[in-house]
């Protein structure tokens, strides 16, 4: 036999998937779409909510796919984005959850710089804080700003999968992404974390 | 939100803080995800898809079923052993695990790699809104290194021409589905660890091995009794669980999980064989010849629940994993009883370096 020779993979992003979900056979299909899928949805949603309401989102994620697959157009959006889409809807009943860890994250620049506009460049030159100030940021970002922003960075969707996700114009999202940034990278370092949570009241 | 911001951080200062931010959550439990899939499918044949998962997908071109087949529709092999000449399985089981008891596994020294090659032909199914069914045959090779925390290597090749089952290139092409791409894909990754679950780390001992992914760590938490490998078995898989199990099917695939990757040491390759002699359903057929030609004992278990029936195949003189096949039991389209919808090969050799095959 002739063996091809190697050749790098590359970071060439694959044809969208846009396969036919309502064929006789889900099992088929779907358990594809979950080996393939699955593990980075997983890693996205634990990113906002921890692992454990991951765990359960993923699950509710692809029954409510297979629920609704006759919904699905190929012809409209690759089956990644609609996956994120409905995971999307899912985590909207979290969002207590993801402002919770979030300014619990926030918190953690207060331990370590004392307020202050000489500390600025303190924090801003150091990675931990700054990583702080995000999360500060990221919780008084409207929901749908944070969704196009992390779907975006953490998800690694394209502004025009991120469009079939959520079912609005691809510029509409290049617009929102591109006023999320640039108020992040103005006002990150001046968001106040937010007192906790009165339930997060220890003693 | 005002318009007149100045930007303090850069976007590079934004993109390293949002890719830190929650980057350290745990593990994920996928299993039950699946679980609940699974039962939400009511699959009828859940054997097909708990065996596909472990398929490699590089070949997707819409909705690809990946099961293991076999060029050669027609069986041709020797007696199978029916539940009443379980005794006949139970003591080839025993001759192979004595036999892989006293091989010794491959010495790799440092600076040289294990190359395991696999051989097998692949049945792609498109699902769409005309169904198409097609034989592809595929190499993958794994490059070990001696000091497993070392780079690994993958490479994955189809080779050849489809075979069609259902269709024909034609109407494929005429149905927009693409030919095969023959283009070797390459992945590397220190620990092996081809698809991390939270991003590579420093450690291997990141690298959560299951009967999927036997790493070393893994493997040495195995019972070295047969029966309590059984309980573990049971334990691990989902074979007892409502909705989503085969009964002794299950374990005997995840068995062939394990060693499907030619991973497993001679030592816990004898424990499996003398674990898949307690269960009472396995058939054995003697004289098989795997993809490669090369003739061993085949065992599997039926299930109730699946029209194949996945096998393993041993050579019962060195207890060897040389590959898997997989036959049907009833029709199913395009492929009619005592068919075979899958072969394999696999080989084991020490090379000197990565990318090299001998």
């Amino acid at each position: 036999m002739t063996r091809p020779s190697p050749e790098p993979s590359g970071d060439d992003p694959p044809e969208p998937d846009r396969p036919d979900l309502s064929g006789p056979d889900p099992a088929m299909v779907f358990g594809r779409l979950f080996d393939e899928y699955a593990p980075a949805l997983h890693r996205y949603l634990a990113r906002r909510v921890g692992t454990t309401i991951a765990d359960d989102l993923v699950a509710d994620t692809f029954v409510t796919a297979l629920d609704h697959r006759h919904r699905y157009d190929p012809a409209r959006a690759g089956v990644r984005p609609w996956l994120y889409g409905i995971a999307g809807n899912l985590l909207r009943r979290h969002v207590r959850d993801e402002l919770r860890a979030l300014r619990a994250t926030a918190r953690l620049v207060t331990e370590r710089h004392q307020d202050g506009p000489e500390n600025r460049v303190a924090e801003r030159l150091d990675a931990r804080a700054r990583i702080a100030r995000l999360a500060a940021a990221l919780a008084v970002l409207s929901p749908d700003d944070r969704e196009v922003l992390l779907l975006t960075s953490w998800a690694g969707l394209s502004p025009v999968e991120i469009a079939q996700a959520l079912d609005i114009p691809a510029g509409t999202v290049r617009s929102r992404l591109h006023r999320v940034r640039r108020w992040l990278r103005a006002s990150a370092t001046t968001i106040e974390p937010a007192p906790a949570l009165p339930e997060e009241h220890h003693g | 939100m005002a318009d007149q911001v100045h930007p303090i951080w850069t976007e590079d200062e934004l993109d390293t803080a949002l890719a830190g931010l929650h980057n350290d959550r745990g593990p994920a439990n996928l299993a039950s995800a699946r679980t609940a899939l699974y039962a939400a499918l009511g699959a009828p044949e859940p054997i097909i898809p708990k065996s596909r998962r472990r398929w490699p997908h590089w070949a997707a071109a819409a909705a690809v079923v990946a099961l293991l087949v076999s060029g050669a529709l027609v069986i041709r092999s020797g007696p199978t052993s029916t539940t009443q000449q379980a005794s006949a399985a139970v003591l080839t089981l025993r001759k192979a695990a004595t036999a892989a008891i006293g091989e010794r596994d491959p010495v790799v020294k440092p600076g040289q790699y294990l190359y395991i090659r696999q051989n097998a032909w692949w049945e792609n199914t498109i699902v769409g809104t005309k169904t198409f069914d097609y034989l592809a045959d595929s190499v993958t090779e794994t490059w070990v290194p001696a000091d497993r925390t070392g780079t690994w290597m993958q490479r994955r090749s189809i080779i050849g021409q489809r075979k069609w089952v259902i269709g024909t290139e034609t109407e494929a092409a005429a149905g927009g589905i693409p030919p095969d791409d023959h283009t070797p894909s390459e992945l590397t990754a220190p620990c092996g660890d081809f698809y991390p679950a939270t991003g590579h780390t420093a450690s291997c001992a990141d690298v959560q091995g299951n009967w999927q992914n036997p790493t070393p760590a893994w493997l040495a938490t195995l019972p070295t009794d047969p029966h309590a490998m059984l309980d573990r078995l049971k334990k691990d898989s989902p074979a007892f669980k409502p909705g989503n199990g085969l009964g002794d099917a299950e374990l005997f695939v995840y068995v062939a999980d394990a060693l499907r990757g030619g991973l497993v040491p001679a030592k816990v390759r004898a424990v499996f064989y003398q674990t898949l002699a307690l269960l009472p359903e396995l058939k054995v057929t003697e004289q098989v010849a795997n993809l490669d030609g090369r003739t061993g004992v085949a065992m599997g278990v039926d299930s109730p629940e699946s029209p194949v029936r996945q096998e393993i195949i041993i050579d019962p003189v060195t207890g060897q994993f040389i590959g898997e096949r997989t036959v049907v039991l009833k029709p199913i389209p395009g492929f009619a009883a005592g068919a075979m919808t899958g072969s394999s090969s696999v080989t084991t050799s020490v090379v000197n370096s990565i990318g090299s095959t001998r």
